[in-house]
């Protein structure tokens, strides 16, 4: 009886065991997301940038702005 | 005889092992009692770990949800000089891994006084892991967040930085860091022998930092600011500075300064270039400040807008002379005239009816000389001389804008009162953090809609009338409403033309219902001097381009 209960708390000791194997890996694992999702994040951010964006159009394509006078507002 | 030779070996080797015995005994004594805690301790110092799990700083989006400043992973590599082997190789291989010059750290490394060195700080994770996998001994590393810019310049005042411990100290990182900054967490760990986490022993949850939202929209502070830089280049002034504010709400959607600086640098930025003058910085607003002398005057029924003085070119009050811009004959002008040709000696002759004691009760009452309370560290209050210290001759420059200072945000705001039809709304820059929405902004009225209604056409008069002082505010399709401010800069001997001058255009449109209120002020422009000459084609593009992209229908034909 008292081998069945020792094997028991052996087998419950190693499952935690393992499951505190998998939440370490787990953590770490989100962590190293977690950096490389903010670091896209702010990748992303600055590429989108508009200022950015409008100065290579405007230096390198020739973006002119639209003259507001062209501009007509349909009004009900 | 045999026999007990037997008994004597057989005693001998009894007595041996109860010599073992007892020695293992004293032994399991020694360690189980006297050296129990030191031993129990070095143990759990290999196997047990306490880590601080630092919490990552909120994002500052701007109005539409475009990141201004955001919270960036990196690694910081360290090393401890004592444990350190190798510190020639180690300093070489963070040169051509990191840059980082290689004698003062070999130096740093060869130190044995010491237990910590940075190799490199705030390191790329991909370097920093390039960098791990040649285990040196004695080096180490930790993540960390490092706060970065993606807009760059865009609002680079506003925003203000965060420190290398990622701690605001300056705008609105500072203004918010409580709620920025989140709460780190801690937890300890029982390791295994490879370094995995087998148990954990106690934790405290980490509190996130909260995304804080801004009035600020990047498009329309990208362009102001660029305006402004053009403005200071063409008039190769000192600085500029703009605000563009939504009336109905008093929320800020632009406060532009040039010259400009790259928020990712501001280590390297001198604080004068880094101070945001709009709400730090006073200055003497010279003739936009005409409207708190006349708005007094109509709301007194003292005037009204028709009401017609015969003004000379100059006038004597106390020991001072007051004159206007432009010499001039005798003239007869209406307060509306006043207002559109921005008459000094009218202004005055105006303040004279009104008394000192009731024009300073007005000062007070369109909120200058104390904070607006913007949500921004370190708002002045600007300078108004108390009444009691007043002499002869204040009578004759605080009406016109002398001998009184204002930041820019103060001015705007009483102008975006007027624009929101008298009412006076509590400036702010941001409008939501985390989940809550900021509400119960101040708001007070100043101006009656009568009176109201007589200053917002009077102030179109400037714009709009054939001689105005600001018809270069004006924008094609819209009516627009404004002022111009030529305000001398006061020096250690009172004013004098080398002084220089702040130009300024304070104005609305359109004038029918306000969208915008735009005020720009330029610091010691060169060439010209007045407010309707470099600082109205400012506001005019400024407003235009505004008025474009938040696609606000023209209300007159053009």
């Amino acid at each position: 009886m008292s081998g069945i209960l020792l094997a028991g708390v052996v087998f419950v000791n190693v499952a935690v065991l393992r499951l505190n194997l998998q939440l370490d890996s787990q953590t770490n694992q989100r962590a190293k997301l977690r950096a490389q999702n903010q670091s896209l994040e702010s990748q992303l951010a600055s590429a989108l940038a508009s200022p950015k964006i409008q100065a290579r159009a405007q230096h390198d394509l020739g973006l002119q702005s639209a003259d507001p006078s062209t501009i007509r507002y349909v009004t009900p | 005889m045999r026999e007990r030779l037997a008994n004597r070996r057989i005693r001998l080797l009894l007595v041996l092992l109860l010599l073992a015995f007892a020695g293992t005994l004293a032994r399991a004594v020694w360690l189980q009692g006297v050296d129990a805690a030191s031993l129990s301790a070095k143990a759990a110092s290999q196997h047990r770990q306490t880590v601080t799990i630092p919490a990552g700083r909120g994002t500052i989006f701007d109005r539409g949800g475009v990141q201004f400043a955001i919270g960036e992973q990196t690694t910081t590599v360290y090393a401890d000089p004592q444990q350190v082997t190798d510190a020639e190789q180690l300093a070489v291989t963070a040169h051509r891994i990191f840059g980082v010059q290689a004698t003062p750290l070999y130096f740093a490394l060869r130190n044995k006084k010491s237990q910590f060195v940075y190799i490199k700080r705030f390191a790329d994770p991909k370097l920093a892991a390039a960098f791990m996998k040649k285990a040196y001994a004695g080096v180490n590393s930790y993540p960390e967040e490092k706060r970065a810019y993606p807009q760059g310049s865009v609002g680079a005042q506003v925003l203000g930085f965060a420190g290398t411990d990622d701690t605001g100290l300056g705008g609105l990182e500072l203004q918010y860091n409580s709620w920025l900054g989140g709460k780190a967490g801690k937890q300890t760990v029982i390791r295994d022998p490879f370094g995995r986490a087998i148990e954990v022993l106690s934790s405290s949850p980490v509190k996130e930092g909260q995304d804080v939202f801004s009035t600020i929209d990047h498009i329309i502070q990208a362009n102001a600011e660029q305006v402004l830089a053009q403005t200071v280049a063409s008039w190769h002034a000192k600085s500029a500075t703009a605000i563009v504010m939504d009336p109905s709400t008093g929320a800020v959607l632009a406060m532009a300064q040039a010259p400009g600086y790259n928020a990712n640098n501001a280590s390297n930025v001198p604080y004068d270039t880094q101070r945001n003058r709009s709400v730090t910085d006073t200055y003497e607003p010279g003739s936009t400040f005409k409207l708190v002398t006349i708005s007094a005057a109509l709301s007194l029924g003292l005037v009204t807008p028709q009401t017609k003085f015969t003004l000379p070119y100059s006038i004597k009050v106390a020991d001072r002379t007051i004159h206007d811009a432009e010499p001039r004959g005798t003239e007869t002008l209406s307060v509306a005239q006043i207002l559109s040709h921005s008459s000094n000696v009218g202004a005055v002759t105006i303040a004279e009816k009104l008394g000192a004691s009731m024009l300073m009760n007005w000062i007070t009452r369109f909120g200058f000389g104390k904070a607006t309370g913007i949500d921004f560290p370190g708002e002045s209050i600007g300078q108004v001389l108390p009444l009691d210290q007043w002499s002869g001759s204040t009578i004759g420059n605080v009406p016109i804008g002398q001998g009184i200072a204002v930041t820019p945000i103060q001015l705007i705001s009483a102008y975006a009162a007027i624009a929101n039809d008298g009412v006076w709304i509590e400036p702010h820059l941001v409008s939501r953090v985390g989940g809550r929405v900021l509400t119960g902004f101040k708001h007070r009225r100043l101006v009656s809609p009568a009176v109201n209604a007589q200053l917002k056409t009077m102030l179109t008069g400037v714009v709009d009338e054939h001689g105005g002082t600001g018809n270069e505010a004006q924008i094609p399709g819209y009516t627009v409403a404004g002022k111009t401010g030529t305000g001398q800069i006061p020096g250690k001997n009172g004013y004098s033309a080398s002084n220089g001058y702040m130009a300024s255009f304070v104005g609305m449109v359109p004038v029918q219902h306000p969208k915008l209120v735009v005020l720009v002020v330029v610091n010691k422009p060169q060439g010209s001097i007045f407010g309707g000459v470099v600082a109205a084609p400012a506001f005019a593009q400024i407003a235009k381009f505004d008025l474009q992209y938040l696609a606000v229908p023209p209300t007159q034909k053009h």
